[in-house]
């Protein structure tokens, strides 16, 4: 699909938009794995609080 | 949605750079085979190479992923200085080693992370790079 896209682009618009769209795309792909480890964070932090506050309900449950 | 532009980047250089380089004209039909061969061996040999290096998968993929901006912004630069074939040669080299590894190395990226993957949302990245 990609492909097809970048050819029609080279047809219409100029030749080099070859290597611009390349670019583009390894950008793309950059930003991407960026978020990617954002949301991995994120979901390793909300995961680390629920096991903490199960551990607090289980001392609190002790307690009682 | 990294394996969907992996495989455009992939497929569009392979695909098309013979065709860039005939209608710059820095080559005719039957020499311009050598830019997609060149790409293609490279990329192998490279991937080979590449295994035995030491490292995490993790760093590779970000070290991979900056070579290829560069090699695309370094293409850029050698056409509007006027040197289309050299482009064409570097870009060639540049591109086979800054894609070598991606592919595996993207299916790698969750479990690398610390994601537990099922098969599913294994297949779901292989597909994603089948649409592209």
């Amino acid at each position: 699909m990609l492909t097809m896209l970048v050819g029609w682009f080279m047809d219409w618009i100029h030749i080099n938009m070859l290597f611009y769209s390349l670019t583009v795309f390894a950008i793309a792909m950059w930003l991407l794995r960026l978020y990617g480890l954002h949301l991995i964070t994120v979901q390793k932090q909300e995961m680390a609080v629920n096991d903490l506050g199960m551990e607090l309900k289980a001392i609190q449950e002790e307690k009682q | 949605m990294m394996m969907f532009f992996y495989l455009g980047l992939e497929c569009t250089y392979g695909g098309w750079i013979s065709s860039f380089a005939v209608l710059t004209q820095v080559a005719n039909r039957q020499q311009a085979t050598i830019y997609p061969s060149l790409f293609w061996v490279l990329m192998t040999i490279f991937r080979i190479g590449l295994a035995f290096l030491p490292g995490s998968g993790h760093k590779k993929l970000r070290i991979q992923i900056e070579a290829n901006i560069g090699s695309g912004i370094i293409s850029l630069v050698l056409i509007y200085m006027g040197h289309t074939q050299l482009a064409c040669y570097l870009s060639a080299v540049m591109f086979g080693f800054s894609m070598s590894t991606i592919y595996p190395l993207i299916l790698l990226f969750p479990s690398e992370v610390g994601l537990h993957t099922e098969d599913r949302q294994t297949s779901n990245i292989v597909m994603a790079g089948v649409i592209s």
